[in-house]
């Protein structure tokens, strides 16, 4: 082996030298320079040999040098593996110290030292340079792939550079040929020198073969993982995977997720919170990706992690981070394969989560079909409950008409038992009940329910309801008590006495002889609570989950009073649909409490002067006329008129009702529709269609729930029968406000103390019809609106002495000025206290700034539109 | 049947005060003149109905379906093994008139079944065609 072969190997090592000189330069890297060291020896012996066959003979201080610099080699060797793992401090102090004490006097004696010096040298390049190889050969156990084909070539080419130098201490310790020692010497030297460039230079083919099998292992792995493992377990496996393949301390797994959260660990408690924010559009940069391996270095205690970024469809989607104790050789080929493995996991990971995404649409999927089959089967059941419950009273009246068709009597009469005729009637109206119940229920259903809203007096419909009941409670000998505070509810009066009539006669025929039935109502913080209670049988708590269902009667039917069975689940949508709720309590044997709980928005404490959206003109002897042929429902109506001031005139039938209507124009007519002879639907349209009445207002009032039929004929309100007095009263009174207007010119009494203002009031209402006097005092104002008792009081607040609040407060308190309704005209920005001090006793506050004017009459055209309509007309 | 033989025997259970009224008047006013003589009892419940049957042994039972204390089906499948001699003409009365509930009647035993509203003259009809054969 010629020269040629001392070249290749020193040219080796030079390569090696400057690669890793420049990568340590590059980096500062500890651990490349290191490697640097384990080159150098080598390298330096290739130089001093180059100067020497170029500039001529070299001196000898640098031949002991380089011999020196050679013998330091494998305790570079064995520092280098001490950087990779912990070795026990001892051998490296040996292998220093072997080294001092043989290669100083070989360093500075040459040749000349003495053989045994020679042979001591070799003995410690030979032992520290095998110890070095055992440990990389130990550390390459550890790793996989690439990393572990390395470190065990980078072992061998170790303990080959050993066996060199051995087999040249031997040469020279026997008589060998010095041209076979030569050779040998060389022959060993050259395949370490390819070693160490194989370990250290690999071609990056070689890598990839390297690396093969354990992607194909991992491949393997992946492909057999249950079907049904989730990605957390998916990660799990990874971070095993990555922490067996790179012998890592420890391996934390995290995901992107906004923020990179911890996904799966290994060798290491879950490091939570991992808590990096991911904005959306900068992705996982490089700066997070190194502020989390700080972050984990530091919380786990292992200096060197290696971050690897999770990528799929070329975004990372999250982080593999190595951590441990020692820097790592040739740990970018660990980054590779860790990157290609995740690569792998993370795209198994999307796949199982789309089929996640599938099985829970699927299941969605599932419990949709499995709630429209409840639905169909709920409305089947229904469906063969209403035929039943539709049969029974049916039963009684097709059983008992029959009879009394085969009781014949005398000249085409019958004769039957007065039971029979009742056994009909009864039959008949709970039929009725039940469809208008079923009715109800539908337009609930459907959004339908349109809710005409009054203000109305609890008080008033709570006794109503409970007079209608009252013959029912009698009979069974029951006490009936009502305490109720004083309180105006905006509710739809026909519904309130619906849900008030189903929970009293629920109480009643629940109830036994001689029990109790209560019925209180109370405003708790924003609510008004209604609560009808009974001593009755009560209700189970298995029941009361029920018993608000479609066709639920609960209890003991043997006892129970013929029901509709659909009048609680019609009282609960009807409470719902005022935006309140209703609640049970009940204790079987002591009776059951229903509240209904209705929002505050819809109820304020009842005032002596009436408020609320209607301008509360008294009567004022304006005439009503009424068309009604039911005496009882005459009778009930001029009650209510007459007690509100009306004068009333009643005809019986329409053409009666056309013909007094024609003689005397009256304020407005209430108008029935079922009438003998020509119907109500007939008499509005002969009233629309006559100029001479055509624009007295007409207010329909029947049983026919035909609402929109009655507007579109011309009547301008429609009232269901049984009547809502107040809420009849109050539309009343703002229908017939313009007769009233037009007829005998209502007093408006203006007070405030710049005149300026009183001509401008003047102005703006005399053209409208009213009558305006003026007032130029708070105390004018007072003695004014005690005499004349007039219609509306317009009032400025800041005046001199008697200030807006007090006349507002002083008329509020005065009983013969109470009933008048104010409006307040300032240019005073009104505060809170303001607010509170007027609040329920003015009916509306207009700015007086310069159009005022305007804003008197636009307040006045959203209380009683037909004024100004006249106006512009 | 003739004139001279002893009254018919009709048991009503039915827990609705009203239907019982009702059967009452039509077996026992004109419309059920031609039936002869009727003894008629009422159960409003099983229990009740149980004792009538044992005590008064009737000839024809009008029974309801849906009752306070189970289902009338049951009394009618404890009647059957009394054997087709000693066994009352079983009408179903109810208003559950599905096919199903007319099968369910049916099969447990039912004679007849009328749903609800039912015909005075049709119940007349069934029980003097129906019954005298059997008696």
């Amino acid at each position: 082996m010629p020269d040629f072969a001392v070249l290749a190997i020193e040219g080796l090592f030079g390569l090696l030298f400057v690669t890793s000189l420049w990568t340590a330069i590059r980096h500062r890297d500890a651990l490349a320079r290191d490697v640097t060291l384990v080159f150098l020896p080598l390298a330096a012996l290739l130089v001093v040999q180059l100067a020497g066959s170029i500039v001529g003979p070299i001196p000898q201080w640098l031949r002991s040098a380089s011999t020196i610099l050679l013998l330091a080699q494998p305790v570079f060797s064995l520092k280098l593996v001490s950087d990779l793992r912990a070795i026990p401090r001892g051998i490296l102090v040996a292998a220093v110290a072997a080294f001092a004490v043989t290669a100083t006097p070989l360093g500075l004696l040459g040749s000349g030292a003495g053989l045994p010096v020679t042979l001591a040298a070799v003995a410690a390049f030979v032992v520290t340079g095998a110890v070095a190889a055992a440990y990389l050969a130990l550390e390459a156990r550890s790793r996989s792939g690439s990393a572990r084909m390395r470190l065990v070539i980078a072992s061998l080419a170790t303990a080959g550079l050993a066996l060199a130098i051995f087999v040249a201490g031997a040469a020279a310790a026997t008589s060998l040929p010095a041209e076979v020692s030569s050779f040998a010497t060389r022959a060993v030297a050259l395949a370490a020198a390819i070693g160490y460039w194989i370990a250290f230079l690999p071609p990056p083919w070689l890598k990839d073969v390297f690396q093969a099998t354990e992607a194909f292992k991992y491949n393997e792995r992946l492909l057999a993982s249950a079907p049904s493992a989730r990605p957390d377990e998916l990660w799990a496996d990874l971070a095993a995977a990555v922490r067996h393949l790179t012998g890592a301390a420890a391996v934390v797994l995290a995901t992107d997720e906004h923020t990179l959260r911890a996904v799966a660990a290994n060798g290491v408690d879950i490091v939570e919170p991992i808590a990096h924010p991911v904005e959306p559009a900068v992705g996982l940069n490089d700066e997070i990706v190194e502020a989390v391996s700080r972050d984990l270095a530091a919380r786990s205690g292992r200096p060197f992690v290696r971050p690897v970024p999770i990528v799929r469809d070329g975004a990372r989607v999250g982080l593999v981070c190595l951590l441990r104790g020692h820097a790592s050789l040739f740990d970018a080929d660990d980054a590779s394969l860790v990157s290609s493995l995740a690569a792998r996991s993370a795209n198994l990971v999307q796949r199982r989560e789309a089929l996640a995404t599938q099985e829970r649409l699927a299941e969605q999927l599932r419990l949709t079909v499995d709630a429209l089959e409840a639905a169909s089967a709920a409305k089947s059941d229904f469906l063969a409950s209403m035929s039943h419950e539709l049969r029974t009273p049916l039963n009684a009246i097709i059983g008992f008409s029959e009879l009394m068709i085969s009781e014949a009597g005398p000249a085409d009469t019958v004769t039957v038992p007065r039971e029979w005729v009742d056994h009909i009637r009864n039959g008949g109206s709970h039929l009725v009940a039940l469809i208008n119940d079923v009715l109800d229920l539908a337009k609930v259903e459907a959004g339908r329910l349109e809710l005409a809203r009054y203000p109305i007096e609890l008080g008033h419909a709570v006794a109503e309801s409970v007079a209608g009941l009252r013959p029912l409670a009698a009979r069974k000998r029951q006490e009936v008590t009502v305490s109720i505070e004083p309180y105006v509810v905006e509710v739809d009066p026909g519904r309130l006495r619906q849900i008030l009539y189903n929970l009293l006669s629920n109480a009643i025929k629940y109830t036994g002889e001689g029990g109790s039935i209560g019925v209180t109502a109370v405003r708790e913080g924003v609510e008004i609570r209604i609560a009808v209670s009974d001593s009755g049988v009560g209700i189970s708590d298995e029941d009361q989950e029920h018993v608000f269902e479609e066709f639920r009667q609960v209890g003991d039917r043997a006892g129970h009073v013929a029901g509709t069975g659909l009048g609680l689940a019609l009282t609960r949508r009807l409470v719902e649909a005022h935006g309140g709720r209703i609640e049970l309590h009940s204790v079987v044997g002591e009776g059951s409490t229903f509240t209904v709980v209705l929002p505050i928005g819809s109820a304020h404490p009842a005032h002596p002067a009436r408020t609320g959206g209607a301008l509360p003109v008294p009567g004022g002897g304006a005439r009503v006329l009424i068309v009604e042929d039911d005496p009882s429902s005459v009778r009930l109506l001029q009650a209510y008129l007459a007690d509100s001031g009306y004068e009333v005139t009643v005809a019986a039938d329409g053409e009666r009702g056309l013909e007094l209507a024609r003689a005397d124009p009256p304020a407005a007519i209430l108008l029935d529709v079922l009438l003998p002879g020509i119907d109500g639907w007939e008499v509005l349209r002969r009233l629309k269609s006559d100029p001479l009445v055509r624009d007295v207002p007409v207010v329909i009032v029947t049983v026919v729930d035909e609402r929109n039929v009655g507007l579109a004929l011309g009547a301008v309100d429609y009232f269901v029968k049984p009547i809502e007095r107040e809420a009849l009263i109050a539309r009343l009174d703002r229908h017939t406000f313009t007769t009233k207007v037009k007829a005998r010119r209502m007093q408006v009494l203006a007070v405030d103390d710049d005149p300026a203002a009183l001509t401008m009031i003047d102005a703006a209402l005399s053209p409208l019809g009213f009558a305006v006097r003026r007032a130029a005092s708070g105390r004018e104002g007072l003695d004014l609106a005690t005499e004349l008792r007039p219609d509306l009081v317009i009032c400025d607040l800041l005046m001199p002495e008697i200030d807006g609040f007090e006349v507002v407060a002083r008329l509020h308190e005065d009983p013969a000025t109470s009933a008048i309704p104010i409006l307040v005209l300032t240019a005073h920005e009104l505060t809170e206290s303001d607010k509170a001090r007027l609040n329920g006793r003015v009916l509306g506050v207009v700015d007086k700034g310069e159009s005022a004017a305007r804003g008197l009459r636009d307040w006045l055209s959203q209380v009683i539109p037909e004024v100004v309509r006249a106006d512009t007309a | 049947m003739s004139a001279d033989a002893r009254a018919l025997r009709v048991l009503v259970v039915e827990d609705e005060p009203v239907n019982r009224a009702l059967l009452r008047a039509v077996l026992t006013g004109s419309v059920g003149a031609r039936l002869g003589p009727i003894e008629f009892t009422e159960s409003e419940s099983l229990a009740a109905a149980r004792a009538a049957v044992a005590d008064q042994a009737p000839d024809v039972v009008i029974l309801d379906v849906r009752l306070p204390d189970g289902s009338g089906l049951d009394l009618l499948r404890e009647l059957l093994p009394a054997g087709v001699a000693g066994r009352p003409f079983v009408i179903v009365m109810s208003a559950s008139v599905l096919p199903a509930d007319r099968d369910a009647a049916r099969r447990s035993g039912g004679d007849a079944f009328l749903g609800k509203p039912f015909s005075p003259a049709d119940l007349v009809a069934l029980v003097a065609t129906r019954v005298p054969a059997r008696r």
